[in-house]
């Protein structure tokens, strides 16, 4: 006769038993895959529980032809409870999309389907006293633009393989579970042919080296840089294997990676108009906002398909972005490299120099109605651009990123 | 120093005319500078903008000052011919909620007269 297992003994199978449940729930539900890869969007994925299963979900699917959406999160806690959690975000996720599909016939826009699904999952988190970050990428193949929302996760790292540069695009939403609702920003980037953009859970940059060091955003970005030209597949295989040497073998939490990386353009995209202008941001060196309004002006009346208040607008807020720059972070000069584009229905500028940080978002919005002096530039660009929105590379690299889908 | 303008009396109002094709940054505290210096007289204003091709948001705020002073004075600004960049501009930030803006500077004497006319 075998003697019963004492309460110290119960209790730890009972744990693990919970654990293997969470692990077999991870598995299941929490890590899905819905997408193929395209000759224009080619992606890769990892997802590796840690011992005792942590709440990170990953969702890829392929909503219209031509489109990915990438849904990476980390629900705060681990075991049965955090995974019982991720399925209710999932959930919330995937009734959103269905709902909103149904009312738009398009796939939602993300700042919409954020909020849908926050507005059904909020509560169990609230209830629960969980939070969960989540992050959310769509790829438009045909814009070559990417479509972003950050809801305090890790953010997204976009190589650009035309300048070989990096850089973190990060959010500043509140993570699910802080309130029952907010307004989500939408992000909205240009890509090329090339690039690379990375989705990854804190099992990667917060893991510790033998120091105690975190892994950090850094080498995260320095490996791409090196390496952001190879496959998805790649990318993501060369990571786990890096940050896993880093953390000597053993990583301390979930890891989850996803890597999209954009081919060649596809035949059939549409015409592209675009342009690149070199700009010396000194006092006394001319008008450079003057040379950049020309030049977007120029490729708005190109393309003969946007009207004169649009196009009006946009020139008027590439300005004004300029003027910030030089502004609140060359305030002593410096070079800035404008770069425009016009594809499918997309307006896009980027504003590369190296200067100091500034908040961006600090900069108050101002309405004539009040009689403010000042602070109508935040206010222009705010209006005249769907998204706007300031990240940073290497060092004192920047980038001001903006854009406009036109009607 | 400012900027090369035009200005005159008619109807019992100045038009101020801005003969700068571009405010920005460099010349945005001066383009109008003739007319701020004199605000507290709390005069009618047809600020003729003909010329005008480009307004950056740091011109659009000495606009809404000479606004904010001239009505605090008694006076009152209308804005005359904006050109199509400006005009949108205008529009984006609501200006009309706090000064009119007419076709022309006739419409806006005449605007102005019928005020005049109206007050008695």
């Amino acid at each position: 006769m075998s003697a019963q297992p004492g309460c110290e003994e119960r209790l730890r199978q009972a744990e693990a038993a919970a654990a293997d449940a969470g692990a077999r729930l991870q598995a299941a539900v929490l890590i899905g895959v819905d997408a193929r890869a395209s000759p224009g969007l080619d992606f890769a994925f990892a997802a590796l529980p840690s011992s005792s299963v942590a709440g990170d979900f990953l969702d890829i699917q392929s909503l219209r032809e031509g489109s990915l959406d990438l849904l990476i999160g980390d629900v705060m806690g681990k075991g049965m409870e955090a995974a019982t959690l991720g399925v209710v975000l999932k959930h919330a996720f995937l009734r959103a999309q269905a709902r909103l599909a149904l009312r738009h016939g398009a796939p939602p826009r993300l700042d919409e389907l954020c909020a849908e699904a926050e507005a059904s999952a909020s509560s169990h988190f609230i209830a629960r006293r969980s939070i969960a970050t989540l992050a959310y990428l769509r790829i438009c193949e045909s814009e070559g633009i990417y479509e972003f929302v950050d809801c305090g996760h890790t953010g997204v790292v976009h190589y650009r393989a035309a300048d070989r540069c990096c850089r973190l695009v990060k959010g500043v939403d509140m993570p699910f579970g802080f309130a029952e609702s907010q307004a989500f920003r939408r992000y909205l980037a240009p890509y090329g042919p090339g690039d690379a953009l990375l989705l990854f859970s804190d099992g990667l940059s917060e893991c510790e080296g033998s120091g105690g060091e975190p892994f950090g955003e850094e080498r995260i970005m320095r490996y791409l840089r090196a390496r952001g030209g190879e496959s998805a597949r790649a990318i993501v295989d060369g990571l786990v294997r890096v940050g896993s040497d880093y953390a000597c073998g053993a990583f301390q939490d979930d890891l989850t990676l996803a890597c999209v990386r954009a081919g060649e353009a596809a035949a059939a995209s549409p015409p592209e108009r675009s342009g690149r202008l070199r700009l010396l941001l000194e006092p006394g060196s001319g008008r450079p906002g003057e040379r950049l309004r020309a030049a977007v002006a120029a490729a708005l009346a190109a393309d003969g398909g946007v009207g004169e208040d649009t196009a009006a607008e946009i020139v008027l807020a590439c300005h004004e972005a300029l003027e910030n720059i030089q502004r609140y972070a060359l305030t002593g000069g410096g070079r800035c490299m404008a770069s425009w584009r016009l594809r499918g229905r997309v307006f896009s500028l980027e504003l590369d120099y190296r200067g100091p940080d500034y908040d961006w978002l600090s900069v108050p919005e101002a309405d004539a109605s009040d009689f403010s002096p000042r602070g109508y530039g935040r206010a222009i660009i705010d209006k005249a651009m769907d998204s706007a929105f300031l990240c940073a590379g290497f060092g004192d690299e920047k980038t001001l990123v903006m854009a406009r889908r036109l009607a | 120093m400012s900027e090369p303008f035009e200005l005159k009396e008619a109807g019992g109002a100045l038009v101020f005319k801005p003969l700068v094709k571009t405010v920005d940054q460099t010349n945005a505290d001066s383009f109008l500078a003739p007319m701020a210096a004199r605000a507290a007289e709390g005069f009618k204003l047809a600020l003729d903008l003909a010329e005008l091709r480009f307004l950056n948001s740091a011109g659009l705020g000495a606009v809404v000052m000479l606004v904010r002073d001239l009505k605090q004075a008694g006076g009152e600004l209308r804005i005359c011919s904006p050109t199509p960049t400006v005009r949108a501009l205008f529009k984006m930030v609501r200006l009309e909620n706090i000064a009119a803006i007419d076709e022309n500077v006739d419409a806006a004497l005449a605007a102005f007269g019928a005020e005049a006319s109206e007050g008695g």
